[in-house]
């Protein structure tokens, strides 16, 4: 039998995993499905019915030009969750190539990781701001921008693994068979250190998710014809006094759903195997 | 000890080298000539030619650097595109609201944060316990605007009994800078509290099954003096740890909380300079704020040393 970094056979899934999976799986149904689920057209405007707080024909109101905030909400969801995924895919793929590589060989260690050292000590979210904002507006400019502030931490992470793993008795054997350093790499180090990865990965959809509100908040998120969860808050911003239902259910909806991802992310952690532990 | 001093003091060195060529890099990052990203939109031929001129921007790239790392050691970060003052002037002249409140922030969450984790540390399992562990899970997963609207709606407008914007200025006198700074500052220290609450949370418990508490309490001390005197102190290097990074969180942080509450700090201008694109001065504050991080993750190692008599570095 190997070593293995991967899940806990035959655990029990606990209470707030399950509740957060569930959760987080229908707030995806009901994004992506939204054009079934509704007939309200997220970009029609009605300039008769602006700023008009919830009621039954617009469940969570309208907001300046009369769009209604329920139907740009489901459809936000796609972009937030797109953005969310993609952040997370992006930031932990270029994290683990440059961890595995860093923990492969000892200049090629010095150098990205004095790298990325440099890199943690820029607060995320300015460097989110700066990049968003030289390379100019659009979703996939938004994911670059929120992903290359994450990928120290993931390659940090990888390296770690790789410098564990690749001491254990099993990486010795495939070696010792002949195996090159690519194919130790990607055949026997990577599979063993993905779980801890994925974990990472589901913190990252999380602040993913979170940071693109902030983006959009100051300004530099998606731009306002393709509504997200933040940039729906940000036209809210000029209105909070007058139509506080622009700002309130948008935002309580990121805060429940970075929250059960969040909780998926500790109820995988607590997962892992556990004759484990990550190295510092 | 003072070899461990020097060479971590050493250690910004290349941390700031990468910091550094990141934020210059960032001009190359943008489409087109970085001439024309410096000079802004309006500028005329002229314009964007001097500026290539100054900044020696068509000899190659790493002399380039060298050249913009000499002017920004002398305090030089180049001038503003917008208002075409000199960016370290324009960032200082900003700074005071900003530091203000980051430091009340941080006092703010270690105030509610630190007696809120021991007592769900005293409490394990109970309901204390369960409550103040979800909020130390839910408090990082809300968006610090709502926390920020929440609180204007609340003792701004429903008690009206707090400013809810603008920032009077220290000359002001302390009482209008604490009215003032009160609800950013609940704002801005809101995840870093969640954050808080569970680290001592979590290091109170360690502390609390060891057995020197185990004979603190057979002796007959009190409850609170074993907290205050023998668990406090140990739980110590974690707290120092968390707040240190937590305030180098706020940096960032004070973005979203200046727009909120319309304060104009740092975090202001760094917004005003993304709707003109002014590069300068988006380049000046993320070196600033970096360089704060990196000098207080220093002053934060470095106390180790005081604060555990135990850790010895040779």
């Amino acid at each position: 039998m190997t070593f293995s970094l991967s899940w806990r056979k035959n655990r029990p899934v606990s209470t707030p995993l399950l509740v957060a999976s569930i959760f987080v799986l229908v707030v995806v149904f009901v994004s992506f499905l939204a054009p079934i689920l509704t007939s309200v057209d997220p970009l029609s405007m009605t300039p008769d019915a602006r700023l008009k707080p919830p009621s039954y024909s617009h469940l969570l109101g309208t907001d300046m030009f009369g769009r209604d905030i329920l139907a740009r909400v489901l459809y936000g969801g796609q972009i937030s969750l797109v953005i969310g995924l993609a952040t997370a895919a992006l930031a932990t793929t270029i994290g683990t190539i440059l961890g595995l590589v860093a923990g492969a060989g000892q200049l090629s260690d010095k150098i990205l990781m004095r790298i990325m050292d440099g890199m943690m000590a820029i607060p995320g979210i300015l460097l989110a701001i700066a990049l968003a904002t030289i390379f100019g507006g659009g979703v996939l400019t938004v994911i670059v921008a929120l992903a290359i502030p994450e990928v120290p931490g993931v390659a940090r992470l990888a390296r770690s693994l790789t410098l564990t793993l690749r001491e254990q008795v099993f990486v010795e054997a495939a070696r010792s068979y002949g195996a090159g350093p690519l194919r130790v790499l990607f055949k026997y180090i990577l599979p063993n250190a993905l779980a801890p990865i994925a974990v990472q990965a589901t913190y990252i959809c999380g602040v993913a998710i979170l940071y693109e509100a902030y983006l959009s908040f100051v300004g530099v998120g998606v731009p306002p014809e393709h509504p997200s969860w933040g940039n729906i808050v940000a036209e809210g911003r000029s209105f909070a006094l007058i139509a506080p239902h622009m700002i309130l259910y948008p935002s309580v909806l990121i805060a429940v759903v970075v929250l059960a991802i969040n909780l998926i992310g500790d109820g995988a952690r607590d997962m892992l195997d556990p004759r484990f532990t990550l190295p510092d | 000890m003072i070899r461990y001093f020097i060479t971590r003091m050493l250690s910004i060195i290349p941390v700031m080298g990468v910091v550094t060529a990141v934020v210059f890099g960032l001009t190359y990052l943008s489409p087109g000539d970085a001439a024309v990203v410096l000079a802004g939109d309006y500028a005329s031929p002229a314009q964007i030619a001097a500026i290539r001129e100054r900044l020696h921007l068509d000899a190659p790239i790493v002399p380039q650097y060298f050249h913009w790392l000499g002017s920004a050691l002398r305090g030089d970060l180049g001038n503003s595109i917008f208002s075409e003052q000199p960016v370290l002037a324009l960032i200082l002249s900003r700074v005071e609201p900003t530091i203000i409140l980051a430091i009340a922030a941080t006092l703010v969450s270690v105030i509610i944060a630190v007696p809120l984790g021991l007592l769900a540390a005293r409490r394990r399992g109970g309901i204390a316990d369960q409550l103040v562990s979800f909020f130390g899970i839910a408090g990082t997963a809300i968006p610090a605007f709502l926390i920020g609207y929440l609180l204007i709606f609340t003792f701004g407008v429903y008690f009206g009994s707090m400013p809810i914007s603008g920032f009077p200025g220290l000359e002001s006198g302390a009482w209008e800078v604490l009215r003032h700074v009160l609800l950013p500052a609940t704002m801005l220290g809101f995840a870093q509290t969640a954050l808080i609450t569970r680290i001592t949370r979590a290091s109170a418990i360690e502390v609390l099954n060891q057995d020197f508490i185990r004979v603190a309490r057979a002796k007959g001390l009190d409850e609170f003096t074993i907290i205050m005197r023998h668990c406090l102190r140990l739980i110590a290097v974690p707290l120092v740890t968390i707040v240190g990074m937590s305030f180098a969180y706020m940096l960032g942080g004070v973005v979203i909380t200046e727009t909120v509450f319309a304060i104009p700090g740092v975090g202001r201008l760094l917004v005003d300079s993304i709707q003109h694109k002014d590069v300068p001065v988006i380049q000046g504050v993320l070196l600033i704020s970096s360089f704060l991080y990196v000098l207080i993750n220093l002053l934060v190692d470095l106390s180790y040393l005081f604060i555990d008599p135990r850790i010895k570095y040779t």
